[in-house]
């Protein structure tokens, strides 16, 4: 799948994360290339930012609110995992992880040797 | 280190040196001070499990996170489990942790202590709360369902859950006492108890990880609380405790109350600590 | 005073001087102390009340005896009684309106945030619904909480290090209840009772405690937790344990005490 780096910038879950990141550290975060590896995973895991967020947090069977879904957050988070291992970079791993993160599905990956 | 200093550096740490052991002296004093804690009632409910993370496996570790506990799991390098044992209580219903303390002059005759106010008055007064009919029955949860424990009243589960309390207090403190941080912080108890043989008449509560510090002492600075009037009240609920300022600068001065969350450099800090750890921001 | 100092005191005090009153400020610290411990998700959970023997009658101060804990409320010159708030979790989640993980100020304060896997979507959409409101339809349930025994002996120990004696007993809930207007969500923890002590600060010495390596484990249930005799000596160098009771002379203690206070001796 070919993402559009435009598509993923204006996508509604990117721009709350980039915006909820940039009010939480304030004005000093470089939020610089975060988009392009988005999407670069976004072409990886073969879905688009929304998509992904949509699958994680659904709403509950009686509507109203959201829930997490267990399982899929595992399998993002092992996901991620791999296009970690794939890029051989924490760092890039890191922004996919904080594009869910601030979009409310905690995660953490090891911790570093 | 003085008390106050110890109860005003003492914050829930969240950022530990995964790599550093704790000294097992160290331990042993946290421990020892928990040994110390007073007993409610004068029941011996305490029971603790020293774990260590590198002991445990992979799949055990990962099993027992919870929602609000994630990176601390992997860097703490030490989990101390709190229990009460709910049969200790029934247990000091036979009266002899009393009579104990008649024999050593801890409870004396001065205070009607006698064999027989132990038999007619103590000791109906423990069984009322052991019988008490407003019961809770205990229940461990599994991938099959849940399993039933034992039955207890409310009024002694609460009084477990009061000593399991005031023996996390103690630990908590030991450890800042002795240079170390510490944090209470849910893991997944009922996969913990299978994996450390914990019988189901034991209840718990959060186990408190351990280590040394991977943040600075301060931790950003003194989580900020409701104001004291909200909690504190004199002669009768409603009227609050008059908070004397000059009580705050005595108490500031001896570091027990200090600056407020958030310091100004607390997000840098918490930047640097993820690059640090290769966690996300 | 040295931490381990306040640990090796702590006793079960009897005899308290009832003639001299506690100092406000030395309260005001007990309540501090209480305050700044820890509690689950920064919610006050544990509640005070501070009242005076001296400002009750005695029929007053009858009303709050049980059994262990009666002349304690004739010795005692300050009653400070501790409560498990039930209702608490239930105002952090509806009110918002104290810094509590509820409202979010623990990510804002940065003690929980995107390094831990937290933000404030993450307590709006995950932490609120699935941690804090589940059990909430139940309405207030009795079973007591370890965080309003967390505070409780925070404050104790800070009682000791103001160089008061404190014991911790249980008292009647219903005349507190109506004595002090204590509302309905409120459970009862213990009372402490606070003052200068009459007897010498080792009481009857340290209590009995059941073999650490029979109630503390290491890595499983059964695996006694083996003293290394070292560290146990130094513990004891530095005041965390001292001396077992009955020190010697305690019987003789207790009948001059008994005497003082003109409480039954034999
Ligand atoms: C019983 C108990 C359970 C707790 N569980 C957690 C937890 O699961 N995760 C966490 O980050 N903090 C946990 N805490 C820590 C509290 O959030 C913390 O004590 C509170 O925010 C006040 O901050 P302080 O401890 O730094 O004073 C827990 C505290 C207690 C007493």
């Amino acid at each position: 799948m070919a993402v559009d780096v435009a598509a993923v910038r204006s996508s509604e879950a990117t721009r709350a994360w980039l915006s909820s990141r940039a009010a939480y550290w304030g004005p000093g975060a470089s939020q610089a290339g975060f988009v392009e590896t988005l999407a670069e995973f976004c072409e990886f895991a073969g879905k688009m930012p929304d998509e992904i967020l949509s699958e994680c947090l659904r709403p509950s069977k009686e509507g109203g609110a959201l829930v997490l879904r267990v399982r899929a957050r595992r399998q993002y988070i092992d996901a991620i995992e791999r296009f970690e291992a794939q890029t051989g970079s924490r760092k890039a791993a890191n922004v996919v992880r904080s594009f869910l993160i601030y979009n409310g599905v905690a995660m953490n990956p090891s911790i570093l040797p | 280190m003085e008390f106050k200093a110890v109860a005003g550096w003492r914050r829930s740490v969240r950022f530990f040196e995964p790599w550093r052991e704790v000294e097992r002296e160290k331990i042993q004093a946290i421990m020892e001070a928990v040994h110390r804690a007073p007993r409610v009632l004068e029941v011996d409910f305490v029971r603790t499990v020293v774990v260590y993370r590198d002991q445990l496996k992979d799949h055990e570790l990962t099993a027992m996170k919870m929602p609000t506990t994630t990176a601390q799991v992997d860097m703490a390098p030490v989990y101390v489990f709190f229990y009460a044992d709910l049969e200790a209580l029934p247990r000091a219903a036979t009266g002899d942790n009393f009579r104990e303390l008649m024999a050593r002059g801890v409870l004396n005759r001065s205070h009607g202590w006698t064999e027989s106010f132990l038999e007619e008055q103590v000791l109906p007064y423990l069984r009322g709360i052991i019988d008490h009919p407003d019961r809770i029955t205990m229940r461990t949860r599994t991938p099959d369902g849940d399993i039933e424990g034992p039955s207890v009243s409310r009024a002694h589960l609460s009084l477990a859950r009061s000593a399991i309390g005031i023996a996390q207090e103690h630990a908590l403190l030991a450890a800042f006492d002795e240079g170390l941080g510490a944090q209470l912080s849910a893991l997944n108890t009922n996969i913990a108890n299978g994996i450390l043989g914990v019988p189901n008449t034991w209840t718990t509560s959060s186990p408190m990880l351990l280590g040394y510090h991977g943040e600075s002492r301060e931790t950003g600075g003194q989580r900020p609380r409701e104001p004291f009037e909200e909690d504190f009240f004199e002669m009768r609920y409603g009227h609050p405790f008059y908070r004397e300022p000059a009580v705050v600068d005595r108490l500031t001065a001896a570091e027990m109350i200090q600056p407020t969350a958030p310091l100004p450099w607390r997000k840098d800090e918490l930047r640097a600590l993820a690059r640090k750890f290769g966690l996300p921001d | 005073m040295d931490f381990r100092q306040v640990i090796g005191r702590q006793r079960s005090y009897q005899y308290f001087e009832p003639w001299r009153p506690v100092e406000r400020d030395k309260i005001q610290v007990i309540l501090e102390a209480g305050r700044l411990a820890s509690r689950a998700v920064n919610t006050a959970f544990s509640k005070a009340i501070v009242t005076y023997r001296d400002s009750l009658t005695e029929e007053e101060r009858d009303a709050l005896k049980t059994p262990l804990s009666a002349t304690l409320f004739d010795l005692a010159p300050v009653y400070i009684l501790w409560y498990h708030d039930m209702d608490a979790r239930r105002r952090a989640v509806e009110e918002r309106k104290w810094p509590t993980v509820a409202s979010g100020t623990l990510v804002e304060v940065g003690a929980l945030g995107p390094p831990h896997g937290w933000s404030h979507k993450y307590v709006q959409e995950v932490i609120l619904p699935e941690v804090l409101t589940p059990g909430l339809d139940s309405g207030p349930q009795r079973g007591g909480n370890a965080d309003a025994s967390l505070a409780m002996q925070q404050g104790l120990l800070a009682a000791l290090d103001e160089g008061l004696a404190a014991t911790l007993a249980p008292f009647d809930e219903a005349g507190a209840k109506r004595l002090l207007h204590i509302p309905d969500t409120w459970e009862p923890v213990m009372a402490m009772l606070v003052g200068y002590p009459a007897e010498s600060w080792e009481a009857a010495g340290q209590e009995p405690r059941p073999p650490l390596e029979d109630v503390c484990f290491e890595q499983a249930v059964g695996r006694g937790f083996v003293r290394d005799p070292e560290v146990h000596e130094r513990l004891r160098q530095a005041g965390m344990i001292q001396r077992e009771s009955p020190v010697p002379w305690r019987e003789r203690e207790v009948r001059a005490l008994s005497r003082m206070a003109e409480l039954p001796s034999d």
